[in-house]
C-alpha cells in the first residue's frame, strides 16, 4: 500500500487549472520525484497535497486515511513535512530557533508548564534540543547552531528548511526544489543527506529541476506539463518519452 | 551558552528597571509626580499585553482600551454594587477581560491588517457606549464612584509592582518557549507557521486572551488608582497611545516596553514646560520617533550603550531593507 | 411607515452618508496607491471643518473663496504629509505595522494641535443656505441637506471625469499596485503618491467644510467620525470607489433608522454590530473583487 496517494487531483483558480486530474503516488521509504517546466502546477499540486489549497476536485490519502480538505497542521501532525520553493524562515531568529519550530507539532507542555516552568516543560525543552542537535548533526548544521538565519548564505539557508521539516518527524518528506540557487559541493551535500534521510525510512516526494539530482535519487519520477501528469515512471524511462521531451523542448538533462 | 547569557542579560534588564522603581520612593518623590510614576506603571500591563499580541503575533489591536475598560468597570461595579471585596474583584476582572478577549479575537482567524484593526476598534467603541449608556450600572457619563482599592500609597505602589514584575517574568518566559516561538512564527509567515505544525487559529486567539487578561489586570489597577472611573479614560486615543508605547519600545522588547510605558506617560508632565503647546510638541515627538523607529527605538538604544554590537549605520539599514 | 417619512430618512441619511463617502473614498484612494491605511482620515475631516471656521466664520471671507481656500490649503498639507512623512517611510522599507501606527500617530497630532489653536469648546458655523428648515409637507429639510448632497454628487463626478479621462488620473490609477516596494522607487511614483495624499486631503476638507454645520465641531470629533468612515469604507468595499459611495449611504441612513426606529443612545452599536458582521462573512465588502493570495 502506498504511503501517499493523489486521485484526480484538479486545482482551479478562477478560471485558471493550475493542477488538472493528477494521480501519484508514493510508496514507503522511496523518492519519488515530481518535475516539470517552470508553471507547470508543481508547487501548487504539493500545496494542495500538504493542506495549503482545497482541492477543487480529487483526493488525497496518507496512511490510508483522506487527507484531502484538511488545515495543514493537521496534516503535518499525520506526518508530512514540508520545505518551501522561496525560502521561509524566520530570518531574525537563529538556527537552533528556527529548527525548534519544526518540533511544534510533538510538544505537550501547555502554557501553565511555560509560565510556571514546571519539571515538565524543563524535560521538553532538554528532549527537543536534543533531537534538534541530532537533526543538526544529520544535517550537517551543527556549526552554525546559534547564528541568525539571516546571516546565513542561501544555500546553507535552504538546508535549514530541511532540518526543520525533519524535526516533526515526518513520513513523508515534500520538497520543493531545495537544490536550486546551491553551488555543486552544496549539491552533493543534498545528495548525500536525501539519501540518508530515505535510508532511515522517510519517503521523499522531490521536486526539482536539478535532473542530475533526480536521476541519482529517484526511485520513481512524475512529470507534469500544464497542470497534468504527462509521464511517470523511472527516470530512464520518462527521459526518453517523447511527450516530456516535447515538453522541455529538448532542454532535458542536467541544468548548470 | 551566549543564548544563555542573552537571556539572563534581557531579564536582568527588566528586572533592574523595576528593582530601580522599588527603590524609588525611598528618594522622595512629590505626590502629582509619584502619581504619574504609578500610572506609567499601570500601563506597563497593558504595554505588555500588545508585546504579547502586537510585538510576538503581530496582531494589530486598536481596541486595548475597550479592554482595560472591561477589567477596570467589572473591579468597580463587583465593588461598589455588589460590595465584593477588591481582591475577589482583582481575580474576576482579567477573567471577564479574557472572556470579551475571546470574543473580539475570534475574527483574527480571517482578518488581517486594517480589517483586523477596525474589528478591534469596533469591539472597543461598543464597550465604551454600552458603558456610557448604562447609568444604572456603571454610573454612565457620570461615572463610578468610591471605588474601594485593593491597598493605597506605598503599599499600592509595590503591589503593582510586583505584578508587573511578574507579568514581564511571564511574558519573557512565554517569549522564549515552544508556544512564544509559534506566536512569532505566525507573525512572521503564518502559512509556513501553519505547515509546521501550529495551530494558527487557536494560537492566534491565545494571543488575544492572554494580551485581554493583562489589559484587564491594568484595568484593575487604573481603578485603583484614580479610586473613580468615567467611559471617557477609554477611548480610541488611549489604546492609539498604547500602541505608539509598544512600538517605540521595539515591539517585542519586554525592557524596552517597560521603558517607553514609564517615559511616554510622563512626557506630557515632563514638558509641562512648554505651557499650552505641550501635547502638541508630544505629538510630535512620537511622530518623529515612529518615523526614525528602525534607527531610533529603545531597544536599539539599549544596544548601542551595551557595545555588543556596532553602533546601527546606513549599511545594517539597508540590509535590513534587503532581508525584509 | 409614510412615504414621506422614508424620504425624511433617507434625506437625512444621505447627508451624514456622502459625508462619510467621502472620508471613505479618501481612504480608499490611499489604500490603492499605497496599501496604507489612513487611519486619520477621520481628524484630517476634522482639520477641514475647523479651517473653513477660520477662514469663513472668522476671518470673514466669502464662502466659496473660504471653501476652495480650505481645500487647497488642506490638500498642499496632505502632499506635504505625503512627501515629508510618509513616503520617506515607504521608502526606508519600514514595517507597514509601523507606518499604519504612524497614521495613528497622526490623529493625537491632529487633535492636539485642533485644541492648541481652537480650544476645546464646541464651535459651529451656519453654512451659506441658513439654518431654517424648510418644511415640505411633513418631511422636515435642512437646507444644508440637499447643498451638501449636490456638491458630493458635483465632486464625484468630477473625479470620475479626472480619473478615467485625465492623464494625471490614469497615471494615478496605474500606480494603483500594492505596497509600494522599495523597486518601485522613482521620482513619478512619489509625486503619484503624494498627489494621492493630496486627493483625499482635500476631500477630507471637503467633508469637513460639509459636517460643520449638521455637527458642531469639536476636537474629538475625529475619533467618532472615523470609526463611521471605516465602517463605510469596509462595507462598501475597501479600494473601490462605488462602494465608498455606498458603503457610506448605508452608515448614514442605518444611522438615521436607527436613531428614530431603535434606542437612539444605542445607534452606534448597532452599525458597528453590522461592520463587524461585514468583517466575519464578507470582509472584502460589497463592491471589492476577491484578491487571491499565491502562496
Amino acid at each position: 500500500m502506498s504511503l501517499l496517494t493523489a486521485t484526480q487531483l484538479t486545482k482551479r483558480f478562477g478560471g485558471i487549472v493550475a493542477v488538472n486530474q493528477v494521480d501519484l503516488d508514493v510508496g514507503s521509504g522511496e523518492i519519488c520525484g515530481l518535475i516539470g517546466p517552470n508553471g507547470s502546477g508543481k508547487t501548487t499540486l504539493v500545496n494542495v497535497i500538504t493542506g495549503i489549497y482545497k482541492p477543487t476536485a480529487g483526493k488525497v490519502a496518507f496512511e490510508g486515511r483522506p487527507i484531502h480538505g484538511r488545515t495543514p497542521h493537521e496534516i503535518c501532525a499525520l506526518g508530512i513535512g514540508r520545505t518551501f520553493q522561496n525560502i521561509r524562515l524566520l530570518l531574525a531568529l537563529s538556527v537552533f530557533d528556527n529548527v525548534r519550530l519544526g518540533g511544534h507539532i510533538h510538544t505537550c507542555s501547555r502554557l501553565w508548564d511555560v509560565l510556571l516552568r514546571t519539571g515538565r516543560l524543563r524535560r521538553e525543552e532538554k528532549e527537543v534540543a536534543d533531537r534538534i542537535d541530532e537533526v543538526l548533526d544529520l544535517t550537517g548544521l551543527r556549526s552554525c547552531r546559534d547564528e541568525l538565519t539571516r546571516n546565513l548564505p542561501y544555500g546553507r539557508r535552504k538546508v535549514v528548511e530541511v532540518a526543520r521539516a525533519l524535526m516533526a518527524r515526518p513520513k513523508l518528506l515534500v520538497l520543493d526544489e531545495p537544490a536550486a540557487g546551491l553551488n555543486s559541493s552544496e549539491k552533493g551535500n543534498l545528495m548525500t543527506l536525501l539519501s540518508r534521510i530515505r535510508d532511515t525510512g522517510i519517503s521523499i516526494l522531490l521536486i526539482e529541476h536539478e535532473m542530475a539530482m533526480v536521476e541519482a535519487l529517484s526511485n520513481r519520477v512524475f512529470v507534469l506539463n500544464y497542470g497534468k501528469k504527462i509521464s511517470q515512471g523511472s527516470f530512464a524511462e520518462i527521459q526518453r518519452d517523447a511527450a516530456v521531451i516535447e515538453a522541455y523542448l529538448g532542454t532535458g538533462g542536467s541544468h548548470a | 551558552m551566549s543564548r544563555l547569557n542573552a537571556y539572563l542579560r534581557r531579564i536582568g534588564l527588566a528586572q533592574g528597571i523595576l528593582l530601580v522603581l522599588a527603590l524609588i520612593p525611598l528618594i522622595g518623590v512629590p505626590a502629582y509626580q509619584f502619581y504619574i510614576l504609578e500610572r506609567g506603571l499601570q500601563n506597563v500591563l497593558v504595554v505588555l499585553s500588545l508585546v504579547i499580541l502586537l510585538g510576538y503575533t503581530g496582531q494589530l489591536s486598536l481596541g486595548q482600551a475597550g479592554l482595560v475598560a472591561v477589567g477596570a468597570y467589572t473591579y468597580g461595579i463587583l465593588c461598589v454594587n455588589y460590595g465584593l471585596s477588591p481582591w475577589l474583584g482583582l481575580v474576576a476582572a482579567p477573567l471577564a477581560a479574557g472572556l470579551v478577549g475571546v470574543v473580539v479575537g475570534f475574527p483574527s482567524f480571517k482578518l488581517k491588517g486594517p480589517f483586523l484593526v477596525v474589528n478591534t476598534l469596533a469591539f472597543s467603541e461598543i464597550v465604551r457606549i454600552l458603558i456610557l449608556n448604562n447609568e444604572k450600572v456603571t454610573g454612565g457619563p457620570f461615572g463610578l464612584n468610591r471605588i474601594p482599592a485593593i491597598a493605597t500609597g506605598l503599599p499600592l505602589y509595590y503591589f503593582m509592582l510586583v505584578v508587573a514584575f511578574l507579568a514581564a517574568v511571564a511574558t519573557l518566559r512565554l517569549s522564549r518557549s515552544h508556544i512564544g516561538l509559534a506566536l512569532k512564527a505566525i507573525r512572521e509567515d503564518e502559512v509556513a507557521a501553519e505547515a509546521m505544525g501550529v495551530h494558527v487559529r487557536n494560537y492566534k486567539l491565545l494571543a488575544f486572551v492572554i494580551s485581554a487578561v493583562l489589559a484587564g489586570v491594568s484595568g484593575v489597577f487604573f481603578a485603583n488608582l484614580a479610586g473613580y472611573l468615567n467611559p471617557d479614560s477609554f477611548t480610541i486615543n488611549e489604546s492609539s497611545t498604547y500602541l505608539l508605547m509598544v512600538v517605540l519600545g521595539g515591539m517585542d522588547n519586554v525592557a524596552g516596553g517597560i521603558l517607553s510605558s514609564l517615559t511616554v506617560t510622563s512626557l506630557p508632565e515632563a514638558l509641562r514646560f512648554m505651557a499650552r503647546s505641550r501635547m502638541v510638541v508630544y505629538s510630535l515627538i512620537l511622530l518623529l520617533v515612529l518615523r526614525y523607529s528602525n534607527v531610533l527605538n529603545l531597544a536599539n538604544l539599549k544596544r548601542m550603550m551595551r557595545r555588543r554590537q556596532p553602533t546601527p549605520d546606513a549599511s545594517t539599514v539597508a540590509q535590513n531593507k534587503v532581508n525584509r | 411607515m409614510g412615504f414621506e417619512a422614508i424620504l425624511q430618512i433617507l434625506i437625512q441619511g444621505l447627508n451624514m452618508g456622502l459625508i462619510y463617502a467621502l472620508a471613505a473614498l479618501g481612504i480608499s484612494l490611499i489604500w490603492n496607491a499605497t496599501g496604507l491605511f489612513n487611519f486619520a482620515q477621520g481628524d484630517l475631516l476634522t482639520v477641514g471643518g475647523y479651517v473653513m471656521l477660520s477662514m469663513f466664520s472668522h476671518w470673514a471671507l466669502p464662502y466659496p473663496f473660504a471653501f476652495l481656500l480650505t481645500c487647497a490649503v488642506m490638500g498642499l498639507a496632505g502632499y506635504m504629509l505625503s512627501q515629508g512623512y510618509f513616503f520617506p517611510m515607504f521608502s526606508q522599507g519600514l514595517h507597514p505595522d509601523i507606518i499604519v501606527i504612524g497614521t495613528i500617530a497622526l490623529t493625537v497630532l491632529v487633535q492636539n494641535g485642533i485644541l492648541l489653536l481652537w480650544g476645546p469648546q464646541a464651535q459651529r458655523f451656519s453654512p451659506p443656505l441658513g439654518d431654517s428648515p424648510v418644511h415640505v409637507g411633513q418631511v422636515i429639510i435642512m437646507p444644508y441637506y440637499l447643498g451638501n448632497i449636490a456638491v458630493v454628487v458635483v465632486l464625484v463626478a468630477l473625479l470620475q471625469v479626472f480619473f478615467k479621462k485625465s492623464i494625471l488620473g490614469i497615471a494615478m490609477r496605474a500606480v494603483a499596485q500594492r505596497p509600494v516596494t522599495a523597486s518601485l522607487m522613482g521620482v513619478r511614483t512619489n509625486h503619484l503618491v503624494a498627489l494621492t495624499f493630496l486627493l483625499a486631503t482635500g476631500l477630507a476638507a471637503v467633508g469637513g467644510i460639509l459636517i460643520a454645520p449638521v455637527i458642531p465641531l469639536i476636537p474629538e470629533m475625529g475619533g467618532l467620525v472615523a470609526l463611521k468612515a471605516f465602517a463605510a469604507v469596509l462595507i462598501g468595499g475597501l479600494g473601490s470607489f462605488a462602494g465608498a459611495l455606498i458603503g457610506g449611504a448605508i452608515v448614514g441612513i442605518a444611522e438615521v433608522v436607527f436613531a428614530t426606529l431603535v434606542v437612539s443612545t444605542y445607534k452606534d452599536v448597532f452599525i458597528f454590530a453590522i461592520l463587524i458582521a461585514f468583517l466575519l462573512v464578507r470582509p472584502r465588502g460589497i463592491f471589492s473583487a476577491e484578491i487571491s493570495e499565491k502562496v
